[in-house]
């Protein structure tokens, strides 16, 4: 009988090593899987931290973009407030003539504290988060005049002449997202023009 | 029957099992790789739009004379990235000027993004 097919059972040396090689294929078998089951999660916290970012800046931007609509030309202010870490942002929405504040024309974009650090966004006075976590300095509005040159003022935050020369906003958002122990960074910025003071011009 | 033989497995039936197990492992690596590639270039596109974005806001924030061609270096959360932009009067049509900015990232390969706008050339409004 062929030595691959005999029946009289294994010396201890074959069980040995075949229990070896076994031991060292399940190990691999194992390890691999751990290691993909790290990256993939490795890769939903990467996508979830860039994603959640990357929609943020969106909607930060099509607040700025559309900012000062007055379709009744009467004076309503784009800019009710512009610091490093808030911004207030007004817009006659419903063509009455004037900002309600309680409403979804005023929008107010700022960082908060709870849920350990978000970005938030007021429509009038009901506030959702927008992207967390977010550190107390990984939020940063700056404000730019038409000529390019950028606008500050004590403390981060602009008076009304400086406002009043606003012609571009950029967000620099840094978002952090979390997985058990597993913690990935993501940077990006974003930039939006306040198009209803381009057309006055 | 076969699955109910004692004479155990020959050497061909152990090889054939231990290589599919090692082309199963070795398809789910290059699956793992592949993907990892995908969200660094992901990641890089994000980047090259977020800063060829706040590069053509910038165009539309200037006033209609002091827009102007040009080019530079800028990095955003590890990624490099080369921006053109160019200005051109009356396009696409009298009154209007088109802005075109192109972004360029080398990292994971090199990729070009262009984003056009078109503004008014000057006052709107009366």
């Amino acid at each position: 009988m062929s030595r691959l097919r005999r029946t009289d059972g294994f010396a201890a040396v074959e069980l040995l090593v075949a229990s070896m090689v076994g031991a060292l294929v399940l190990v691999a078998g194992i390890e691999l899987l751990r290691v993909h089951a790290r990256v993939a999660r490795g890769l939903q916290v990467r996508l979830g931290s860039l994603g959640g970012a990357a929609w943020a800046l969106s909607v930060a931007s099509r607040d700025v973009a559309t900012a000062g609509g007055d379709p009744r030309r009467s004076g309503v202010e784009a800019l009710g407030r512009a610091e490093v870490g808030r911004m207030v942002l007004g817009a006659d929405r419903d063509g009455d003539g004037g900002v309600d504040p309680a409403t979804a024309e005023r929008v107010t974009l700022a960082w908060s504290s709870s849920g350990g650090g978000r970005l938030v966004r007021w429509l009038g006075t009901q506030s959702t988060g927008i992207a967390a976590t977010v550190r107390s300095s990984g939020l940063r509005f700056r404000f730019f005049a038409a000529d390019g040159s950028e606008l500050t003022g004590p403390g981060g935050v602009l008076d009304d002449a400086k406002r009043a020369r606003v012609r571009l906003v950029t967000s620099d958002l840094e978002v952090t997202e979390r997985s058990g122990t597993m913690a990935e960074t993501t940077t990006l910025r974003g930039a939006a023009a306040l198009r209803t003071r381009i057309e006055e011009r | 029957m076969r699955w109910r033989s004692e004479d155990g497995f020959t050497l061909i039936e152990v090889l054939a099992a231990a290589g599919l197990l090692v082309s199963a492992g070795i398809v789910a690596t290059l699956g793992a790789v592949a993907m990892l590639r995908l969200e660094r270039a992901a990641h890089a596109e994000a980047v090259g739009l977020a800063v060829a974005t706040e590069k053509l806001e910038e165009l539309i924030a200037a006033t209609p004379p002091a827009r102007a061609g040009g080019n530079d270096g800028t990095e955003l959360d590890g990624v490099p990235v080369t921006r053109i932009w160019r200005v051109i009067a009356a396009a696409p049509a009298p009154g209007l000027t088109r802005l075109e900015v192109t972004a360029r990232w080398d990292r994971p390969r090199t990729t070009l993004l262009t984003l056009v706008a078109a503004v008014p050339s000057g006052a709107v409004l009366p």
